[in-house]
């Protein structure tokens, strides 16, 4: 009885124990992830903490490059390395987790320990080595094509800062302004390659198109107003014109891909950080550059995150010391940011309809942030580091968001190439770095 | 004997099983038969299935085993195509006796491991700011009585002392510089009391020449129990130097855990002839588990944010049958199934316990060494597939799940009187 017993608790034991799941298939179904672009701004580029960093990997995950991984497509991105740009980061101080912004040049008052930019990152990327990722910090579809020559000094060709002071690597010579865009030949001031002739270039069989913000954010994120210079809202006309014009380079060269609306940034940190509950106190703010309008701020103004030191220092607590316009996105502004927000995203999604590539509708999606999410036992919401998904400088995901945002790409791009890219476990990549 | 228990305590780990934490292998021959033995009543594991039934034992009565259960659990994730549990296998075991101080009166004791789970993931498994491992073991001590009422109806009752030790760990996910997430490690104990009461009854008997077909009927009621962990210790390490007035290094926290109660009708029917018989049994059981309503840990220190998890588990139903064949009096051969239900609904399921409504299938040997003597051997199979989330924690997954219990026991029987076994009762 004995040996019978045996017998069959060795069979159970390895012909009916096995409960292992097989292997993921990882199938391209009817795309084509050979070589595999992004397009668009900061957010696609991979920045974080106010700026291009890589330390704990941060610029290499940013989510095309995570997307990549999972179509196990080669990706190549312009990397800095050390400090890269500088960033922001937290100091325990006095029993107080601080935020420490990123070394400014320009100003002599900054902090002991803020983190300036590392010594390569002047010259930072080879620029004969052809990128995957080309996303550049700041760009808009103003400056895609066709840029305005008041925006050359930006992103265009090579100028010498123009009436900026070259104190700095803002002034490299022969490089645009806008450090960021410096792993790519923009040509010279006469003779520019224009962003659109990088995308042309490219031979991308697939893209990802996350471009728009900048077309609202830079003006929202210096507190509006402005009237002119790069930080403009831009005009829903044109940018349907050139929308479309990137939009045809990809058709015309038979990439297969997909475009991501606008997510709605004034719900980001950045603005909803600094509230009136938070203070608990009046401020006074001043509305405008051109007006004189001086007030108290209620709960519909949005105050950036920047207001939080100055209101610490007294800045705003009495009418004769307001806040100063460029802090606040005021509540007439914040609809403005809005509409403009749903004006551009109908254009790209009419756009995208048009030129019959799906659109990711990050728009919602990241809104579904502002209520809370949940990934594998951690929550993740808007709030700012508790939150967990946006970076330091509140604007900008974090890891941990970006690879929230890449597996959203995932799922329109499975939906409907009938792929079957695998989603990748948010909680593995870096959150916030606690001191 | 003695030496058995003693071993067995210390060697109790424990483990899971479908229908919530609940063991369900506290007799080797109601393992066999399903699970159904509250209407048998015929070793001394009726002190646990059914006080009751102590009266229609005569002598001493001890019975002893121990299950060697091995589960195999694996996960499927949107983003991980195998996750593998790595859960030890675990060794419940039982005492029980029962003894018959007059015609109507016995007594009797038991000592078993009625609620347990056990089950651990690699430390850095994707679900590890869920759970990284969970052990909960309990004890039961149940000293008993039975009355004799009527030659057909008998009643008892036990008093239930339980001791439970509970711990688990999990990820904080905070990191700094140097560290990549930090951990939590909870640990308690407590105790708490109940009662278990049962009645039996030989309802009828139809005798012909050459055979004899007993009735019987059992009804018990195990009552719930709260086991209160009053002393519990917390520790966090690898926390950032920042948060730790908010994770400190070492903390306390009370937590409670009530274990159901468990209603039970149960029926058998045996038929004896001269050189065989057959036994068929039914038992039903209306196990409370919506008592599973919350885990909550509240923390001494003020800044470390209370744990409140909703379990929301649903009081369940099981059925289960069995058939005993014996030739001789002497050698037994019995299969059994059972149909569970798990108490956890969808969109509650956590990757520890991951619940599966299911049959499970038994099947037992026993072979009578002597008047004195029987050994039993059993076996249970466990083997299915569930696809649920844990909503709140953002978690989903395939499970699949194996489990095999192999069973062994021994049953003695000393100082029997004119009784016979319950086989032969007329």
């Amino acid at each position: 009885m004995k040996i019978l017993l045996y017998i069959f608790c060795s069979l159970t034991l390895i012909s009916c124990m096995k409960t292992d799941f097989d292997e993921f298939e990882n199938a391209p179904g009817s795309a084509n992830f050979s070589t595999f672009i992004s397009v668009g701004d900061s957010y696609t580029q991979g920045l974080q903490d106010g700026g291009l960093h890589n330390e704990f990997g941060q610029q290499q995950n940013s989510y095309p490059s995570i997307i990549a991984t999972q179509m196990g497509t080669n990706f190549v991105q312009p990397l800095v390395s050390g400090t890269g740009s500088g960033y922001m980061h937290l100091e325990y101080r006095n029993g107080e987790i601080t935020v420490i912004k990123n070394y400014d040049r320009k100003i002599t008052t900054n902090d002991p320990q803020a983190i300036d930019y590392d010594l390569t990152y002047t010259t930072w990327a080879d620029k004969t080595i052809k990128y995957n990722n080309l996303g550049v910090g700041g760009l808009n579809l103003r400056n895609i094509v066709g840029m305005m020559p008041a925006e050359y000094i930006y992103l265009g060709g090579g100028a010498q800062g123009g009436t900026t002071p070259v104190s700095s690597w803002n002034g490299v010579a022969g490089e645009p302004m806008n450090s960021y865009g410096r792993f790519l030949n923009w040509g010279t001031m006469s003779n520019r390659i224009e962003y659109i002739e990088q995308v042309k270039n490219s031979n991308a069989t697939f893209f990802t198109n996350w471009l728009g913000i900048n077309d609202i954010m830079s003006w929202a994120k210096g507190g509006g107003d402005e009237k002119g210079g790069f930080a403009v809202l831009t005009d829903v006309g044109e940018f349907r014109e050139k929308y479309d014009t990137l939009l045809d380079v990809f058709k015309n060269m038979g990439a297969q891909g997909v475009c991501a609306t606008i997510l709605d940034f004034t719900e980001s940190p950045l603005f909803t950080t600094v509230t009136l509950e938070a203070v608990g106190k009046d401020i006074w703010i001043k509305e405008g550059v051109d007006t004189t309008i001086i007030r108290k701020a209620v709960p519909e103004d949005l105050m950036l995150l920047s207001a939080s030191s100055l209101i610490k220092e007294g800045t705003g607590l009495t009418s004769a010391n307001p806040l100063p316009h460029q802090h606040v996105l005021d509540k007439d502004e914040v609809v403005v940011a809005k509409n403009h927000i749903n004006l551009l995203n109908a254009q790209i999604i009419a756009s995208a309809s048009a030129h019959g590539f799906p659109v990711v509708n990050m728009y919602s999606f990241m809104g579904e942030l502002t209520s809370g999410m949940s990934y594998d036992g951690v929550n993740y919401s808007t709030k700012y580091i508790e939150g967990g998904a946006y970076s330091l400088d509140g604007l900008h995901p974090n890891s941990r968001g970006n690879a929230i945002i890449a597996n959203e790409f995932i799922r329109v791009i499975n939906e409907n190439y009938n792929s079957s890219l695998r989603p990748v476990a948010v909680n593995n990549y870096r959150g916030i770095t606690f001191p | 004997m003695k030496r058995i228990i003693i071993l067995a305590l210390i060697l109790s780990p424990v483990f899971m099983n479908a229908g919530g934490f609940q063991l369900n292998v506290q007799g080797i021959k109601a393992i066999s038969m399903g699970g159904a033995f509250t209407g048998i009543g015929s070793d001394a594991s009726t002190v646990f299935f059914n006080p009751g039934g102590m009266s229609n034992l005569s002598g001493h009565n001890f019975t002893a085993g121990f299950n060697y259960i091995t589960p195999s659990v694996s996960l499927q994730t949107p983003e991980t195509a195998n996750i593998n549990q790595t859960s030890p296998n675990a060794t419940p075991f039982h005492f029980y006796y029962s003894g018959e101080l007059n015609d109507k009166v016995s007594i009797g004791f038991l000592v078993n491991n009625q609620f347990g789970s056990s089950s651990s993931f690699e430390d850095d498994w994707q679900g590890r700011f869920i759970i990284q491992n969970i052990s909960l073991k309990t004890f039961m001590f149940q000293p008993t009585l039975s009355y004799k009422i009527h030659e057909k109806i008998s009643v008892g009752a036990g008093f239930v002392y339980g001791m439970g030790t509970f711990s688990t760990e999990k990820g904080v996910p905070v990191g700094s510089s140097t560290t990549t997430e930090g951990q939590a490690h909870l640990k308690g104990s407590g105790d708490g009391v109940g009662y278990n009461v049962g009645i039996f009854s030989n309802l009828f008997s139809i005798k012909k020449e050459t055979s004899t077909t007993d009735f019987r009927l059992g009804v018990s009621y195990r009552s719930k129990m709260a086991v209160d962990l009053a002393n519990g210790e917390a520790t966090f390490t690898d926390i950032p130097v920042s948060l730790q007035d908010k994770f400190p290094s070492k903390t306390t926290f009370v937590s409670k855990i009530t274990l159901p109660s468990v209603f039970t009708v149960g029926f058998s029917v045996k038929h004896t002839k001269e050189n065989y018989s057959v036994e068929l049994a039914y038992d039903f059981n209306y196990t409370s588990w919506s008592s599973y309503d919350t885990l909550n840990f509240d923390f001494a220190n003020n800044d470390t944010p209370d744990s409140k998890t909703t379990k929301d588990w649903e009081n369940t139903m099981t059925h289960r049958v069995g058939v005993d064949f014996t030739y001789k009096n002497k050698y037994s051969a019995r299969v059994g199934l059972y149909y569970d239900n798990t108490p956890i609904k969808d969109g509650y399921l956590s990757p520890e316990l991951p619940g599966v409504t299911q049959v499970a299938y038994t099947a037992g040997l026993g072979y009578k060494v002597s008047e004195k003597i029987t050994i039993d051997f059993s076996y249970i199979r466990q083997s299915a597939t569930r696809e649920a989330s844990l909503d709140a924690a953002g978690f989903s997954a395939k499970y699949n799940r194996k489990v095999n219990v192999y069973g062994i026991g021994v049953n003695m029987k000393f100082g029997a009187s004119k009784k016979e076994t319950p086989a032969s009762i007329d």
